[in-house]
């Protein structure tokens, strides 16, 4: 086959519908072609090397991709056959690389020759001047943060509804509750009716509180709420809710299509309307795989967020970790959760009631609870460490992780003092849970 | 009020109106749900009451099964249906919280109420009984019926599509585009997609298509805000109706507007005057003549005194409701 010439200048009419050789690795930029009218134009020109140009040199071009080129605009290495100027056509002279902005592909007619040195400094040019016109992805943070703040700024001036969720992009930004008008209207008949309508304005002014600062916090930004936003942003942490999904619990991962883009990211906040004290229920329902109920083994409640990076299918997601709020929350202590694939990310375990109020979500896996359900995977360390002193911060290191999976429990002999007692005790006490599984003989059922 | 298109019911309920909706068939009979826990059926027409009944506390949503039932729900938890004719009523069934929509399927022939016991409850209107209770993520905020799917608004801004043929699973999962808690969803009656509203006076106009072409169609737009003082106050956007021939839709916001948009043309179409305070509800009749507007306050800034809670019946025209 002949070899096309328009190709290899990278300016062929017809494509891939083109008659002649389009050699791979000369020009796979070139543009595709009119494709309508077999003109057979390109035929017409002998099927000879232009100008003497070194046929060698084909393969290393750097072309312009026209199919970028806007309008008129088109790039045309005039040096591509030396001396011959019929190419000088569209606009051959005002290419330089600092011309119309964003326009990476244009070539100094000028540099443009053979020799390898130059041919980099084209690439230069265009590379430099690609990245001007475009985000480094800092900076898109940058200007979600930005957002964020300008969001805070509005909210507080616009007389806007505060009892509102919020979120940018498709992470919701925790800290904020929904209640609807209708939600706190009920509150305040209910309270009305049995005389205590100052402890409902009461709750409302600690609702309007709690949402004042946590809009201050959002606006002046300072560093534990920027790590703690960009974390958010970037793993978009699903936030189900304690309850189980679905009627049969089974199934929404049977039709793929339920999922947008990504699979979940819909975070959503499980908060309660009333003010008073509540309870979650057992946490639940992984998805893309029959529900799994994870045994609480005596634990009355958990809040449990995914660890960062979930993929999008297949892992358990628990309810949000919001920060402690008055109203009564009761936590007992966190569980651990089994996911059915190990591969897939772990589980953090984080019970938001407990000391800290920051937002960062990943937790860590938990020993105690886990041992029940063998075959666990720990998920990465905790960010802050739930349990007042003791070393949580190991439960996920990969030692006690192999100990655990190897046996599921523990001599008598092997266990301190301190931990035989817990395992004694009817409920685990907060900052004692012992990270051993419990000797064979303690199981009572 | 001769010579004018728009006139106050007589009778109003006593205190906020939760939900207006009109008779499938006719645009003489307009159903109203109040916090004053009465609903009440109006002879549009004739501007008169025609009938009355109770719930033991505020009603928050009724429909229509058929021009002679009506079903409503509320902060009672009790589903009940009545029957306009002989002025019966009869409760169905309960939710374990209070039930915050009420809507008719007419072509699976269900109804289907959302609580804030976070499940959709679907009931079988003949005989009347319960047909399946499906939990939702959240509590449930607003829901709509488009043929044979049901989208479910709940807190937490997330938005989930039924097939009511088949429960089983949710056929779609997703989260609103808008930032803010989420006030009201309606679905086109061409069923092509719906039209959602957030506190934050922004409204969003969505598709249920999941494919790419057809999701890179939606968008969403400002409204009901007000610049005051150089200040711009954000109202929420309470209320949305479709007209059920040209596919255009109104809003009704806190700020008292009721607008008029063309989602196609992406234009309003038309702005009433301002009422004497929030919009609270929002019906276009079946034939899209007719437009019923609950002005009533929603104490969003507690109890404070307002103007009287009224419902307007306005005759809309052409001009005011098809695209240009």
């Amino acid at each position: 086959m002949v070899v096309c010439n328009f190709f290899m200048q990278g300016r062929c009419r017809y494509g891939d519908k083109c008659w002649n050789e389009h050699p791979s690795g000369g020009n796979a930029s070139s543009g595709g072609g009119g494709g309508g009218s077999r003109g057979g134009y390109n035929n017409s020109r002998p099927p000879s090397n232009r100008g003497g140009a070194g046929g060698g040199g084909f393969g290393n071009r750097v072309w312009v991709n026209p199919s970028q080129r806007s309008g008129g605009n088109y790039v045309q290495p005039s040096s591509f056959s030396r001396g011959g100027d019929d190419w000088g056509g569209g606009g051959g002279n005002n290419w330089n690389t600092g011309e119309s902005g964003g326009g990476r592909d244009n070539v100094k007619s000028t540099e443009f020759s053979f020799s390898s040195q130059n041919r980099f400094t084209a690439l230069n040019n265009a590379s430099t001047f690609d990245k001007a016109g475009r985000d480094r992805p800092g900076d898109e943070n940058e200007k979600h943060l930005e957002t964020i703040q300008n969001d805070m700024e509005i909210w507080e001036t616009s007389g806007q509804w505060v009892f509102s969720c919020y979120s940018v992009l498709k992470a919701t930004i925790s800290g904020f509750r929904d209640h609807s008008p209708e939600e706190l209207r009920l509150e305040y008949y209910n309270n009305k009716d049995s005389g205590d309508l100052q402890g409902y304005a009461n709750g409302i002014i600690q609702l309007i509180n709690q949402w004042r600062s946590r809009v201050q916090e959002l606006k002046t930004m300072n560093a534990t709420t920027r790590v703690a936003m960009l974390a958010e942003l970037n793993n978009p942490v699903p936030q189900a809710t304690s309850e189980g999904f679905g009627s049969s619990g089974t199934g929404f991962g049977s039709s793929t299509t339920s999922f947008g883009a990504g699979g979940f990211g819909a975070p959503a906040q499980p908060q309660p309307s009333s003010a008073s004290g509540f309870s979650f229920a057992v946490p639940s329902a992984e998805f893309g795989s029959s529900a799994t109920q994870a045994a609480p083994t005596g634990f009355g409640v958990a809040a449990a967020t995914a660890v960062a990076t979930p993929p999008p299918s297949g892992f358990g997601s628990f309810p949000a970790s919001s920060p402690p709020s008055a109203s009564g929350f009761s936590f007992a202590a966190p569980v651990a959760e089994a996911t059915k694939a190990p591969s897939t990310s772990g589980f953090g375990g984080s019970a938001s009631g407990f000391s800290f109020s920051s937002t960062a979500n990943s937790g860590g896996g938990f020993g105690a609870a886990a041992p029940s359900t063998g075959g666990n995977d720990f998920g990465q360390t905790s960010v802050s460490s739930l349990f007042g002193g003791s070393a949580t911060g190991t439960v996920a290191g990969t030692g006690s992780a192999g100990e655990l999976t190897d046996s599921l429990f523990t001599s008598q002999s092997e266990l301190t003092p301190e931990e035989l007692s817990e395992f004694g005790a009817k409920r685990f006490s907060l900052g004692q849970i012992p990270l051993k599984p419990p000797p064979a003989n303690m199981l009572v059922i | 009020m001769t010579g004018s298109n728009e006139y106050k019911l007589n009778q109003g309920p006593e205190d906020s109106i939760s939900a207006v909706k009109f008779s499938p068939s006719t645009a003489q009979f307009l159903l109203v749900s109040s916090w004053d826990s009465t609903v009440r059926l109006y002879d549009v027409g004739g501007n008169s009451m025609r009938m009355k009944y109770q719930h033991s506390a505020p009603v928050l949503d009724c429909a229509f099964y058929d021009p002679t039932h009506s079903w409503s729900g509320g902060l009672d938890t009790q589903l009940k249906t009545h029957d306009l004719n002989t002025d019966q009523d009869t409760i169905v069934g309960t939710h374990d919280a209070p039930i915050r929509c009420v809507e008719y399927c007419p072509e699976v022939n269900v109804m289907v109420t959302g609580s804030w016991d976070r499940s959709v409850r679907l009931w079988d209107p003949r005989t009347p009984c319960n047909a399946g209770t499906f939990s939702q993520p959240e509590k449930v905020y607003t829901l709509s019926v488009a043929g044979d799917r049901v989208i479910v608004g709940t807190a937490g801004r997330r938005v989930l599509v039924w097939d009511l043929r088949n429960m089983g699973y949710v056929q779609q999962r997703r989260e609103s585009s808008l930032k803010y808690q989420t006030r009201c969803i309606r679905a086109f009656p061409n069923k092509q997609g719906y039209v959602l509203s957030s506190i934050e006076g922004r409204v969003a106009v969505e598709y249920l298509d999941p494919s790419q072409e057809v999701q890179k169609k939606k968008y969403a737009f400002k409204c009901h805000r007000l610049k005051e003082n150089g200040i711009e106050q954000v109202y929420p956007v309470n209320a949305i109706s479709f007209h059920s021939v040209h596919n255009t839709f109104a809003t009704g916001g806190s700020d008292g507007f009721v607008n008029i948009w063309d989602p196609f043309n992406k234009k309003r179409l038309c702005q009433f005057h301002r009422y004497p305070t929030s919009i609270a509800s929002l019906a276009f009749s079946n034939d899209g003549s007719t437009l019923a507007i609950a002005s009533s306050y929603m104490q969003e800034q507690g109890d404070i005194s307002h103007p009287e809670d009224a419902i307007f019946i306005r005759q809309v025209t052409d001009a005011e409701t098809k695209p240009k």
